[in-house]
């Protein structure tokens, strides 16, 4: 027994002394992201006061630039294409707990998806795996994966795997998700799809049947969270070149309970039916994105 | 907890330390250790069920002591039918919807009225498998095969055993009580080669099966949408998945009784290197398909051993029937026993004389007749498995329809090859060790001392690092 025992000991000395490479690996893995506005929050480097949450039609229709030339107060994005509600709480948590809170948030939503989740939309494992050192990111990838979390307390190899490739092959920017100075992901290009595009009268009624308890849930603690540090929230409905889904505006504002304001894009511009301001027919492009962050400034000053 | 967790890891190294501690006091206090840590192993995964198996354990031990002890052949019958009674109780659970959903479609196919309603019921964990091994010993005990259990413990252990009850191997009665019935002592060799069983276990399951699983939901899950060509590379990828997965759990699970001093049924024999549908099943789910043998096709042919042919057709037709179905509650498993009766029937008309040889485990190399062989049982073995995963009849027969479709022949639309590779892989290893009861049951003899712990290291950061992030259950508890 005591020599079974003692090769055993052995065993995971040695698997602990042949860890401690992925150890180091670690801390450098945050590095090797082009994107580092995870890694800025989680370093206490992101000092904007307002910052604003969403998925693609954050990260693209909005351009805090403006926002902060015309309020004066420092805006940022912190859109991520393909994100789902419960990647933006974290998101928000994850700034919560970070020594500069924002004083607005902005919270651009998605029309009808944004508490169903689709294909599209999910949480951004891969945005978070790089910064797996960090425990409160750590332990958020297990909660998601169902990953050991004691294992990977013990193990830096298990606890950075995912991501581990990316320190012989750091990833790259495509021309999608080129991230500006403040944030920002928007684009000049046209989608081919606007070429056979055309103007639909008719518009869907949102299915509350449909909803996700747990990206319903993420929207209720998103919105708790920042009247719990009294942050003003502001959820934003974009323009689009489809006609919005019926009730769906409602529903957000019935689930904000009165804790956010809403702002509703200018219907009234004419510009937001102008297929020249537009990637694709939910995306704006970055000369609509100028348009409809101005708007927002100018209803940020007024109040 | 599942065998693949690190709360396994942590609770087996606390069952070894508690089970070892005792073992100064007797078999008594090794049982009692082992009894107490296989109630809360189950009692982790559901603890619903804990009493319900309890009750039925204490049930099976008093109808077998009955039987052993009843006069006259109608007393032992009365004994045995109540028996199958209770154990058909347990069967309640898992096959009520089935039937009478079925029943229910037949009605109204003939014109009757009949309204669809489930009981929706929970399943015990493991019912499959507890269920035929107390199942085989009221059969053996009525058959006079086997002593009943004096020792209400020892049967209640037996029953509850924590590295079996999840998936097996069924264990026979007359194999596994021997061994607690007398005290253990510490066996280093057994217990090296358990943990180098566990090793190779969690190998096969976290990097091969769970790696394969990801594919094969996307393959599976809209099969018409997909070409004939990644419908054969669905149809592989669950055939290993299925293999990796349920070999891999069985390597974890006798590694682990290994460490206690326990001996437990090997479960798989390098089944992907039959020459011959009987010889696959004398490979795969050995436990399964000897139980079945021994108590149904066996006293079948007894029976029919008149018929010739026929009796023969009937008995293993039967056979397979209940392997389907002992799968589980859908008509694809019926399908699923249906098919391997169609296999095997060349092999019933043709007479006893006419047997596939097995490959001889000496060779390195087959001959091409064998690798014909080989190849051929593979690819049927792996077509019919494929009604293991489908849900329902319909979706088998699209995906058949869409698998031998022209586009059989174009580029597949997903192909896995690091997947593929690494089964690949772990089948070469198992190719070259295939006389062995898991692959590196002959690396202490063959190797030096730094090499194997470098093989270890290996395998060990390969599970670490290849393991599929996500939670993957083995296959079999859902059977």
């Amino acid at each position: 027994m005591r020599r079974f025992l003692t090769a055993l000991l052995l065993f995971g000395l040695l698997v602990l002394v042949l860890d401690l490479p992925f150890r180091w690996a670690m801390r450098d893995l945050p590095d090797t992201e082009y994107d580092d506005r995870l890694h800025r929050i989680l370093e206490d480097r992101l000092p904007a006061r307002i910052l604003v949450f969403g998925s693609s039609r954050a990260a693209r229709d909005v351009m805090p630039q403006r926002i902060t030339e015309i309020t004066g107060s420092e805006a940022f994005s912190l859109g991520y294409p393909g994100a789902s509600i419960t990647f933006q709480e974290f998101v928000l948590r994850l700034v919560l707990q970070s020594a500069h809170k924002p004083h607005t948030v902005l919270l651009v939503v998605d029309d009808p998806s944004e508490l169903i989740g689709t294909k599209t939309v999910d949480f951004r494992l891969d945005r978070s795996y790089p910064l797996a050192g960090y425990d409160v990111v750590n332990d958020e990838i297990c909660e998601r994966t169902g990953k050991s979390r004691l294992l990977t307390r013990l193990l830096a190899s298990y606890r950075i795997k995912e991501s581990l490739s990316q320190l012989w092959a750091p990833p790259k920017p495509d021309r999608f998700d080129t991230v500006f100075a403040d944030g920002s992901m928007t684009s000049m290009m046209r989608s081919a799809a606007l070429d056979t595009f055309s103007f639909q009268a008719a518009a869907r009624r949102y299915a509350i049947q449909h909803e996700s308890a747990m990206h319903r849930d993420a929207f209720l603690r998103f919105v708790q969270g920042c009247t719990d540090h009294g942050i003003r929230l502001i959820i934003v409905h974009p323009p689009g070149l489809d006609p919005p889904t019926i009730g769906f505006a409602e529903r957000i504002a019935e689930l904000t309970k009165g804790n956010a304001e809403i702002y509703h894009y200018d219907t009234t511009n004419q510009a937001y039916r102008d297929l020249g301001f537009y990637y694709d027919a939910p995306h704006l492009n970055r000369k609509g994105a100028r348009v409809f962050s101005e708007e927002l400034a100018g209803f940020l000053a007024r109040r | 907890m599942e065998f693949t967790s690190f709360v396994y890891a942590l609770f087996l190294a606390l069952a070894f330390a508690l089970y070892w501690s005792v073992a100064r006091w007797g078999a008594r206090a090794q049982n009692m250790v082992l009894l107490l840590v296989s109630a809360i192993f189950y009692a982790w995964a559901d603890p619903r069920f804990l009493g319900l198996l309890l009750l039925s354990g204490a049930v099976n031990y008093a109808l077998a002591i009955g039987i052993a002890g009843a006069r006259g052949e109608r007393a032992k019958s009365i004994l045995f039918f109540l028996g199958i009674a209770m154990l058909g109780l347990l069967c309640w659970f898992k096959y009520f919807d089935f039937f009478y959903g079925s029943a229910v479609d037949l009605l109204n196919t003939i014109g009757f009225q009949g309204t669809h309603s489930t009981l929706a019921l929970a399943l015990p964990l493991g019912i499959s498998f507890y269920t035929f091994q107390m199942l085989g010993y009221l059969i053996d005990t009525r058959n006079e095969e086997i002593e009943p259990c004096e020792d209400p413990w020892h049967f209640v252990t037996y029953v509850l055993y924590f590295p079996k009850i999840m998936a097996g191997p069924i264990e026979r009665a007359q194999v596994f009580l021997p061994q607690i019935a007398v005290a253990r002592t510490f066996d280093s060799a057994l217990a090296t080669d358990g943990m180098r069983q566990i090793l190779w276990g969690l190998l096969a399951k976290v990097v091969v099966a769970d790696n394969a699983s990801a594919f094969v939901d996307l393959i599976f899950k809209d099969p018409a949408a997909e070409t004939g060509s990644t419908l054969l590379v669905g149809a592989f990828l669950y055939f290993i998945q299925i293999y990796f997965d349920f070999a891999g759990y069985s390597n974890i699970a006798i590694g682990s009784s290994k460490l206690l001093g326990i001996r437990l049924t090997t479960n798989f024999r390098t089944p992907f290197f039959a020459t011959g549908v009987n010889d696959f099943w004398k490979r795969w789910h050995i436990s399964l398909t000897t139980w079945m043998i021994d108590h149904l096709f066996t006293p079948l042919s007894f029976l029919l051993r008149d018929r010739g042919r026929a009796g023969t057709v009937i008995s293993f037709t039967t056979t397979f029937l209940a392997v389907g179905i002992w799968h589980g509650a859908n008509w694809t498993f019926v399908a699923f026993g249906t098919l391997q009766s169609l296999y095997f029937l060349p092999l019933a008309l043709s007479g006893p004389g006419k047997k596939t040889s097995a490959f001889p485990t000496g060779d390195r190399v087959p001959s091409p007749r064998h690798f014909a062989r080989m190849l051929g049982t593979f690819l049927l073995m792996m077509l019919s498995f494929v009604l293991l995963r489908v849900t329902s009849i319909g979706d088998a027969v699209t995906y058949y329809l869409g698998l031998f479709d022209p586009s059989l022949f174009s580029k597949p639309t997903v192909f896995p090859s690091m997947v593929v590779l690494l089964a690949l892989l772990l089948m070469l290893v198992e190719w070259f060790q295939r006389g062995m009861t898991h692959a590196l049951e002959r690396i202490e003899a063959a190797m030096p001392g730094w090499i194997r712990w470098t093989i270890y290291m290996i395998i060990l950061y390969t599970i670490i690092l290849l393991n599929h992030t996500g939670h993957y259950r083995f296959i079999y508890f859902q059977f």
